[in-house]
């Protein structure tokens, strides 16, 4: 040891000792076993001028809000949630006394992850966790049609959106797969072990490198049983350099539309890893955020932001080698390496995004400010649904759980709503009675009320996954004084 | 890695980790009310380093407007990483915007 290093070694024992308090502690879940919800709107932080209400609370995972032509509110229960609880996803009416009143129940194929309304009916974008996702339309009496099916939705993200546009619905549809490669992660989600053949499908074809990963095989009861796994195949396949791998539509990590009354998927983008969030601006422009790559599986990738994008139609947006426009190999996971890029060939050099968002935020549904009276006309917001970390990788502090505005002239991303206190958290974890997990925000028509919608509580922990509390969901709204 | 790389590795560590305690900020000035450096550095900052410092708190990152760091060592830390985070090379991040972040973060953490 040199002289340089042992001095380097013996200061940063005293860090540790005396002033340490960076050890990665994970988000909001460390020996954290979080008491009864408590609401309560003074315990968020907004800017000067705007009134927290709560509408509802005692929801089971909601997750949009929508408002039909007389103003009335309407919100979907997902009906699933990760921790594999599996219910029925539900939309129902919302009073204002802040009581509920069933409209209609789905089937157990949520979570339902959004929804719009338009001409009398309602839109709903249903993930496919157990049949694949679809793209229901509801009427006023509760009646539902399916406007497309068998949507590539039984992994690890879902179908999402929906927004409506010139007659066209569009919808994101999520990857199978955190960075492309099946793996023993995806048996944690619960999914391989119920369909092991299933794996990402390109919107086009694409060439490989032949970068394959081997892994404990979680399919099998022997222990020491392992598997070799390449991209876009299924677990336990191999692939070689050059192999094509056909596109095919529907696809994973996609902009996709249909017809307004149903009909083929077509393509808008692709290359996204889990678009959730939609919205279109007053110019007619498609925002998307997307939810960007975890610290897990057989290919983990550290350190990447989740991304606000303009879409353009046609282009490839990076996935499953880039992060918000720059290659993902010089981003080293911590004792494992960079990971290796896995196409020959990339179907064009990916576009630079509107805004990049915290590593682990799981930035997830969106709007637009349309109303000058509200303030920040043109500016995007986004419900942070907030990190699930370790899961996903570790963090110094808890990441997202709040609502943030973007700006997408520059691209600076501005807090909106906070949990007040100190520190950043969901409200349990932070022992007070403000936002949990924000999972998506909503403009009335007027554009002059935000409604936040909070999934509620959802833990996380190493030995247990995902731990979502039925009955913990709130819907907050946010006016001018 | 050299001496004088690993005296400031040293320097910034220690200024990260005895800062900690301090009130994490989540209100931060309005681009109006800062110089047009101090401006353009935000906008820099959102691009290159938000993800990880959001708002320049702790996230997947250490907090910045919480520690101590003098600028020449945030000007180091950019360009030579430190831990897991990423060096930014003068293709990515120039001389001219790496003092502009360095004025914004001063700015910040006035």
């Amino acid at each position: 040891m040199t002289g340089y290093c042992r001095t380097y070694f013996l200061l940063f024992l005293i860090f540790l000792t005396g002033c340490a308090r960076l050890d990665p502690m994970g988000g909001g879940q460390i020996n954290y076993d979080p008491a009864e919800r408590q609401v309560d709107p003074s315990d968020v932080l907004v800017p000067e001028g705007f009134k927290v209400e709560v509408v509802a609370r005692g929801l089971t995972f909601p997750t949009a809000v929508v408002e039909n032509d007389e103003g009335q509110l309407f919100v979907t229960e997902s009906g699933y949630a990760y921790g594999e609880v599996i219910l029925p996803p539900k939309l129902y009416r919302v009073n204002t006394s802040g009581s509920t009143e069933l409209i209609v129940e789905g089937t157990k194929n949520g979570p339902w992850t959004g929804i719009t309304y338009h001409d009398g009916n309602f839109y709903v974008a249903e993930g496919g966790q157990m049949e694949g996702g679809k793209i229901l339309r509801i009427n006023a009496n509760g009646a539902v049609d399916t406007l497309v099916s068998n949507l590539p939705s039984m992994g690890d993200h879902h179908t999402n959106g929906p927004a409506i546009k010139d007659n066209y619905i569009y919808f994101g549809q999520g990857t199978a797969t955190n960075s492309a490669v099946v793996g023993p992660d995806n048996a944690s989600f619960g999914w391989l072990y119920r369909k092991p053949e299933f794996h990402d499908i390109p919107c086009k074809d694409i060439v490989l490198k032949g970068i394959n990963y081997t892994s404990k095989n979680p399919l099998t009861d022997a222990p020491d049983d392992k598997v070799t796994t390449g991209a876009y195949v299924p677990f336990g396949e191999a692939t070689r350099k050059g192999q094509v791998i056909r596109g095919e539509i529907p696809c994973n990590g996609a902009i996709m539309r249909i017809p307004i009354d149903g009909g083929e998927p077509e393509l808008v983008a692709w290359g996204l890893r889990n678009p959730y969030g939609m919205a279109f601006s007053s110019l007619g422009e498609l925002f998307i955020t997307e939810n960007s790559y975890d610290v897990r599986g057989s290919r983990p990738v550290w350190g990447t932001g989740d991304v606000l994008w303009k879409i353009e139609d046609g282009t490839w947006y990076g996935w499953p080698d880039h992060n918000a426009g720059h290659e993902i190999s010089h981003l080293k996971v911590p004792d494992k390496g960079a990971p290796k890029l896995l196409l020959e060939k990339y179907p064009n050099p990916p576009p630079q995004p509107v805004a990049k968002l915290g590593v682990h935020s799981s930035s997830n549904g969106m709007d637009i400010s349309r109303n000058a009276n509200f303030g920040f006309e043109g500016e995007v917001f986004i419900a942070q649904f907030g990190d699930m970390a370790p899961n996903v990788g570790k963090v110094i502090r808890p990441v997202g759980f709040k609502v943030v505005r973007v700006n997408p002239e520059n691209g600076v991303v501005e807090n909106f709503a906070i949990n007040k206190g100190k520190g950043n958290g969901p409200a349990t974890f932070l022992k007070t009675a403000g936002l949990e997990r924000p999972v998506s925000v909503h403009f009335n028509e007027e554009g002059e009320a935000l409604y936040i919608v909070d999934f509620g509580i959802l833990t996380v922990s190493k030995e247990e996954g995902a731990k979502p509390r039925e009955g913990t969901g709130v819907i907050w709204k946010i006016t001018k004084e | 890695m050299g001496g004088r790389s690993v005296f400031l590795s040293v320097i910034i560590f220690v200024c990260m980790g005895c800062s900690s305690s301090k009130k994490e900020a989540y209100t931060v000035k309005p681009l109006a009310d800062m110089t047009e450096e101090e401006q353009e550095g935000k906008v820099l900052f959102h691009k290159h380093c938000n993800s990880c410092h959001p708002n320049g708190t702790a996230g997947l990152g250490a907090p910045i407007v919480t520690t101590s760091v003098p600028g020449f060592l945030i000007q180091f830390q950019i360009r030579n990483g430190l831990g897991t985070m990423p060096a930014f090379s003068e293709e990515e991040i120039s001389d001219e915007e790496v003092d502009k972040i360095v004025d914004y973060l001063k700015a910040l953490i006035k």
